[in-house]
């Protein structure tokens, strides 16, 4: 005898148990999450509270090349340690002797901002780092460092070493901080000639830093140095950059797109420093 | 059977935390930009495929939730690019009897993609990203290279509990 299917359960397929209403559900729900998680950063807050989950996949990623660093200076040769003892005393020497005069310009410079009643200086604190691996994260260039909440690291806090600037922290956990490279597409930095000229911003386009629209009359050649302004209070003046690579024209003719190679990537460096303002100085 | 798909969860299990290592790991990154492939598109697309466990519309959007948390950019990314794949893998199936390994593959292959496409808009729409069309080639051939790899990782998992 053939009976009739009941059609009340609504179904994609006969051989299958996926329903249009679940599947509808669940899309339209994926969809409110992308919207509430892009408004209120549920993902950070999540992985913040979560980080006993992903700290361990940290500890196994970075494992192999710990292990590898301490075995190496086991095994280093001597001549290799007196030779690069010597180079690192040729440079402690030359650091030295710039160290001097830095500390006379210093002297010199608080003189005339005293002088000249110019606006207080903002105070920074430093603080020694190292980068740990993963570098990328999904595809982005997130840098990992060791130090985090309970070092006092803050978010939005520069991080540089000594070629320059790296980027800027972006999460801070409570033993460890993810930072922005500063070649990433959500970087940006106010910046300005090594002259003290043509203040501009410079953002991150994945490989390099740009200009997109520099006037054709500023005097920006290959070649020149761009440092931190220091106009936004997180970095502090004079952090060195990177060096104009090409200028090249844009589709307006009264603007040109400038491309800056830095002088710093995540990759040449392990250690690394970070600068956190405090405040002003009295 | 119950010992069978236990030893089947276990190797999902193992398998989830090794995509969640390498995810990572900057072992692919060409021309100053990374292309790591995604593994968890091609984990997806194995649970999907080979019918390890009943991939159900829940579970795999719980899981898309789970792999959000640990490497999303965004909560729903993944959950979002699962579910499709899901539905675009029972569509396909259910127009074309896939019996033959060439077939499979075939099917495999355009469940990446979808996969990655999904992924990639995501990106898009909520983070202003651009599409850089060579990137997304590169990443989905890595990806279904690492879809080669858990395979054969499978059969000798397989072949080491069953002998």
């Amino acid at each position: 005898m053939v009976t009739r299917k009941s059609t009340k359960n609504l179904k994609l397929f006969v051989d299958t148990n996926l329903s249009i209403p679940m599947f509808v559900v669940l899309i339209i729900f994926c969809f409110i999450l992308m919207g509430i998680d892009s408004r209120y950063s549920l993902t950070k807050k999540i992985r913040k509270d979560f980080i006993i989950f992903t700290a361990p996949v940290y500890s196994i990623v970075n494992f192999p090349s710990k292990l590898y660093n301490k075995n190496l200076n086991i095994f280093a040769f001597k001549e290799i340690l007196i030779e690069e003892n010597i180079r690192l005393k040729k440079k402690l020497y030359a650091s030295e002797l710039a160290n001097q005069t830095i500390i006379t310009l210093k002297s010199e410079n608080e003189t005339l901002r005293n002088k000249l009643n110019l606006k207080k200086k903002y105070l920074f604190v430093n603080i020694d780092s190292e980068i740990i691996r993963p570098s990328t994260k999904v595809n982005q260039r997130i840098i990992t460092i060791n130090k985090g909440r309970n070092d006092y690291v803050k978010e939005g806090s520069a991080v540089i070493n000594n070629f320059g600037l790296i980027g800027q922290i972006y999460n801070v956990y409570d033993n460890s901080s993810e930072v922005t490279s500063l070649i990433s597409d959500q970087f940006g930095v106010p910046a300005m000639l090594e002259t003290g000229l043509q203040n501009s911003i410079l953002y991150g386009d994945g490989k390099n830093l740009i200009i997109p629209f520099s006037s054709v009359y500023n005097k920006i050649y290959i070649g020149d140095i761009y440092v931190t302004s220091g106009l936004d209070k997180i970095y502090p003046k004079g952090i060195k950059i990177g060096r104009v690579a090409s200028i090249t024209p844009t589709s307006d003719k009264q603007f040109v797109k400038i491309i800056i190679i830095p002088f710093t990537r995540p990759e040449t460096s392990a250690q690394i420093t970070i600068i956190t303002p405090t405040g002003l100085r009295k | 059977m119950k010992i069978i798909s236990k030893k089947d969860n276990s190797f999902l299990v193992l398998l989830f935390i090794l995509s969640l290592i390498l995810s990572h790991l900057n072992i692919f990154s060409l021309m100053e930009r990374s292309t790591n492939p995604e593994y968890f598109i091609a984990f997806g697309a194995l649970m999907i495929s080979s019918k390890l466990i009943h991939t159900g519309l829940i579970k795999l959007f719980i899981l898309g939730l789970i792999i959000d948390v640990f490497i999303g950019i965004i909560l729903g990314q993944y959950a979002f690019s699962l579910l499709i794949m899901l539905v675009f893998h029972k569509i396909y199936n259910h127009y074309f009897s896939v019996i033959s390994e060439e077939h499979k593959s075939v099917l495999q292959f355009f469940t990446i993609l979808i996969g990655i496409i999904c992924l990639e808009l995501v990106g898009v729409s909520n983070l202003g990203k651009s599409l850089n069309f060579i990137n997304i080639i590169l990443i989905f051939i890595f990806t279904f290279l690492t879809l080669y790899f858990f395979q054969f990782l499978r059969k000798v998992f397989t072949y080491l509990n069953f002998g």
